[in-house]
């Protein structure tokens, strides 16, 4: 939470929440990379963030991209024109989505308009929150089925429509998963940005039956 | 023991002469035997008979005695072996101790020595700026002695020169003019300020001499008090030095006595060794020691006497000090005693008290009778908790049965009401009824009247009259039923009246059903929620509202990235397997001209060539697509790079061309710079970037006219930019000057 820019010590401003998302952003999506083995380990390092030893993207191309990425939410997160970040994880060789890590964002428009006063919300409470969140994603390996193909991502904005799209952004598929099965996990709120995690993945067939 | 202050006797003579007991005359014998031990005192000697007193001497009992006096005498050898031993340890300790003093009092001389050295040194240190500060005071006195000199004889000068004024004053009344006596004025004004300057530049110069002496005598008596604790010190190390010493010789002197102790302690050994018995010098020693023994006995019981009214007399100080204290505590106690009944008053009435009090035998029941109370008084209010709540769930109750009973009474109300207009309908209905009998009697006579007519007239066919009766036969029927149907609205209405009068139950039957209606809406509202985390579910799913929502990608994300990698790869690929085609088809076209005349030999060729064909048709529209992006990517870079070289020669103000040439080995490229100020437009620079990526200039005529600047900006600071830049200035002196 080094980045929060808060007035008081509980008050959430607008530019504090969006940090807080995008660094939240920043830790869950390079935990999600390693812990599904999306890249190698050597693409990573171990870092403290929110009580807990994260793993954080160490690879210079990758940051490169998350950093490109992140800063453009932080830019809409500050609009409030960001709904929804989806974080699709297809195979290489079969070209079929394997996994979508979804995250949905409600934000409190009023803040953001200026027409409401500042929401109060500890920031211990806020950390541990994120930290439940992250613990759930180190725990996904667990029940989410092995990616044995090597894999790729990608990062979806849902955005509303009334913004532009920027110049190096583009429109594009929603990417959906056929047979999916899903399992909702915690969501955390800085009372300006309520964020709710999920992660649908290819279910087996056997699964499904 | 043997007292030193009684005269020797006989005996004590031949002892000592036989070496048993130590001499008296010398004080360092004396000494050796108050270093010793007792030895030969402390010894039982055994109690036989001595031979001088016996009338009648045994021999055999003197040869016995002999022996064991022999006996005595070597473990007396053996101890004074032992203590032989023990002062040659202590003699080897006393030893090294000397050595230890030795060595300890060298180093405190050296110590003393080099410290006494360095006050030395100090102490010169300080005279001799003692004797700079004098010869620096004595010059200062010099040079105001010749201040003053000057001062005085600048006076004289003054008083000369005033002199000669006033000589040279007298005839200026009878000269031509004012002229001269002016001069002599002005230089009498001269010498006088001259004077006057002297003056006070000798009171300067006496009050800086007098602040210099100040300070040189505060700066001597500073030194003289440094030099005088200096000597203090000295001499305190002087008298260390001296104590050191003293105690050197004490360690030495003292370790010559020892020597000396060793010496006598060995010599009284020998004389131990040496010396034999006499029964009678030891019977008068014996005697001797008895009688000491019992003076000592004597003088411990008198002692011990007199320790003990010591001990009475504390005793007794102890009894009188306790007696004074008890008569001061006398005139407490009465009070104590009134202190004590009105206490024991208070004793009797709580006594009066518990045995009041049921089950109050001792004080702690009264504790635990008090425990008890609490202990009921709180199980009391918890009961009148529990009955306050039972009480309000009463009044609730009978709330709701006030409430219940209200919401009866109105359907009561209601049934009562609806029973009235039952009545009142029911009378209605009756009197219609009556009513109607009547009519159905009066249409009954008419039929009957219309009857006896047709059968008076007797005609075949229905009349008007008939269709009447018909008409009024339907009209009656019809009557009929609407009698018909007042009785049923009539039974009906009996039964409402009759369901009414169980109101209360038809309200519990309400109640009921409002009750499963808001179970049916419980249902609804979780079915509901399910829907809403359904919707929720689809939403998280990735579902959007397409109307509002758009979903974007970054354009060069990782899997986009991979695709382009992927693609790359394979247009590579092509264009390797394109180019091997062509050169297959270059060899067949070749083939075919040379082969024409073997046209058998190729039929069964000739669908491969067909196919061939075909590839290299396609892989020619593939070359030309490739081609087609080629030229467009040339032409962009050639867009991009005009405006580039379009930009350099407005920003650097010249126009840079570059060339390669692969044969070349001693350089990469080649850049010729056109000057944009220069009047002839032929003028150039060229530089040549070598292999090492260095820039070299090549020798024009143009850096030939300029061979001052290119030695200093190039060759001396390696700077073309700073060559460049004095060109272009010169250039643009010469255009504007123009």
């Amino acid at each position: 939470m080094s980045a929060t820019a808060q007035a008081t010590k509980n008050q959430i401003t607008l530019k504090g929440s969006v940090a807080t998302v995008t660094e939240f952003f920043q830790h869950a999506l390079s935990s999600i990379l390693y812990q599904r083995g999306i890249y190698g380990p050597e693409s990573f390092e171990p870092k403290k963030a929110y009580g807990l030893t994260v793993m954080a993207v160490k690879d210079d191309k990758l940051t490169a991209y998350l950093q490109a990425v992140l800063q453009q939410f932080s830019k809409w997160l500050e609009g409030g024109a960001l709904q929804k970040v989806v974080l699709v994880v297809t195979g290489v060789a079969s070209k079929e989505v394997m996994e979508r890590w979804t995250f949905d964002i409600q934000t409190d428009k009023a803040v953001v308009s200026g027409s409401a006063p500042l929401p109060k919300k500890s920031e211990s409470q806020i950390t541990s929150e994120i930290q439940a969140i992250i613990r759930q994603i180190t725990a996904s390996v667990t029940f989410l089925p092995l990616l044995q193909d090597t894999c790729t991502i990608d990062l979806l904005a849902y955005t509303d429509k009334e913004n532009e799209v920027p110049l190096d952004w583009e429109e594009s598929d929603p990417r959906y998963i056929k047979n999916a099965a899903d399992v909702k996990l915690r969501a955390f709120s800085t009372k300006v940005h309520n964020v709710e995690a999920l992660v649908s993945y290819k279910a087996d067939e056997d699964d499904m039956m | 023991m043997a007292s030193p202050e009684q005269p020797p006797s006989a005996k004590r003579l031949r002892a000592s002469e036989l070496g048993l007991l130590p001499s008296s005359s010398g004080a360092a014998a004396a000494a050796a035997a108050a270093a010793l031990p007792p030895l030969a005192a402390e010894q039982p000697f055994p109690r036989s008979p001595s031979p001088a007193l016996d009338e009648k001497p045994d021999v055999f009992a003197f040869f016995a005695q002999r022996a064991s006096k022999q006996r005595e005498l070597e473990m007396e050898v053996a101890r004074l072996q032992q203590r032989e031993a023990q002062l040659a340890a202590r003699l080897e300790e006393a030893e090294l101790a000397e050595v230890q003093a030795r060595d300890g009092a060298r180093s405190a001389a050296a110590r003393a020595a080099a410290r006494e050295a360095q006050l030395e040194l100090q102490l010169r240190e300080q005279q001799e700026a003692l004797r700079l500060e004098v010869e620096r005071a004595a010059g200062l006195s010099a040079r105001v002695r010749a201040a003053q000199a000057a001062a005085e004889a600048a006076q004289q000068r003054a008083v000369a020169a005033a002199a000669e004024a006033a000589v040279a004053a007298a005839p200026a009344p009878g000269a031509d003019g004012p002229g001269p006596a002016a001069e002599l004025r002005l230089q009498v004004t001269q010498l006088q300020l001259q004077l006057d300057q002297l003056a006070a530049d000798k009171e300067e110069g006496e009050r800086r001499a007098q602040v210099a002496l100040a300070t040189a005598q505060h700066r001597c008596e500073a030194e003289a008090a440094a030099a005088a604790l200096l000597q203090r010190q000295l001499g305190e190390a002087a008298a260390a030095a001296e104590r050191a010493s003293a105690d050197r010789h004490a360690l030495e002197s003292a370790l010559a006595e020892r020597d000396r102790r060793i010496v006598q302690l060995e010599a009284q050994l020998e004389g131990a060794r040496s010396g034999g018995g006499d029964g009678v010098l030891v019977k008068a020693l014996r005697d001797q020691l008895r009688r000491q023994e019992a003076l000592v006995a004597e003088a411990r019981r008198l002692k011990e006497q007199a320790h003990n009214v010591h001990v009475m007399r504390e005793q007794l100080e102890r009894a009188e000090a306790r007696t004074r204290q008890a008569e001061e505590l006398l005139p407490d106690a009465a009070d104590l005693q009134g202190r004590l009944a009105a206490a024991e008053q208070q004793l009797g009435r709580w006594r009066l008290i518990l045995e009041g009090a049921a089950d109050c035998a001792t004080p702690e029941d009264v504790l635990h009778l008090l425990n008890s109370l609490q202990s009921q008084q709180m199980e009391a209010a918890v009961q009148v908790g529990d009955k306050a709540e039972e009480v309000a769930q009463l009044r609730s109750t009978a709330a709701a049965a006030d409430a219940a009973r209200a919401e009866a009474d109105q359907a009561a109300a209601a049934a009562q009401a609806a029973a009235e207009q039952a009545a009142a309908a029911l009378s209605r209905a009756e009197r219609k009824l009556v009513l109607l009998t009547k009519e159905r009697d009066g249409l009954q006579g008419i039929l009957a009247s219309y009857d006896e007519e047709y059968l008076n007239q007797q005609g075949a066919e229905l009349g008007p009259q008939q269709k009447r009766i018909v008409e009024l036969e339907a009209q009656v029927a019809a009557l009929h039923a609407h009698a018909a149907s007042l009785e049923e609205e009539l039974g009906s209405r009996g039964a409402a009246a009759a369901g009414a009068t169980a109101g209360a139950g038809e309200v519990a039957a309400r109640a009921e059903a409002a009750e499963a209606r808001a179970k049916a809406l419980e249902a609804e509202a979780e079915n509901l929620g399910k829907q809403v985390a359904l919707l929720q579910e689809r939403l998280g799913r990735g579902d959007y509202n397409a109307a509002t929502t758009r979903v974007l990608h970054f354009k060069y994300n990782p899997e986009a990235e991979l695709a382009r990698e992927a693609r790359d790869a394979r247009l590579a690929e092509l264009e390797s397997e394109n180019e091997a085609l062509r050169q297959n088809l270059g060899r067949l076209e070749a083939a075919a001209a040379q082969g024409q005349g073997q046209a058998g030999e190729a039929a069964g060729g000739s669908m491969r060539v067909a196919q061939l064909e075909g590839e290299t048709n396609l892989l020619r529209r593939r070359v030309a697509e490739l081609q087609k992006g080629t030229d467009r990517l040339q032409q962009v870079f050639n867009k991009q790079i005009t405006l580039f070289r379009e930009a350099v020669y407005i920003l650097f103000g010249f126009r840079v061309e570059m060339a390669t040439d692969p044969a070349a080995r001693e350089f990469k490229a080649q850049f010729v710079l056109r000057p944009q100020h220069a009047e002839d437009g032929a003028v150039q620079l060229v530089f040549r970037m070598l292999r090492d990526n260095r820039m070299v200039l090549v020798p024009t005529e143009l850096s030939g006219r300029l061979q001052r600047e290119v030695e200093t900006f190039i060759d001396r600071f390696r700077s073309i930019p700073a060559f460049t830049a004095n060109l272009t200035m010169d250039y643009f002196q010469k255009q504007t000057q123009c």
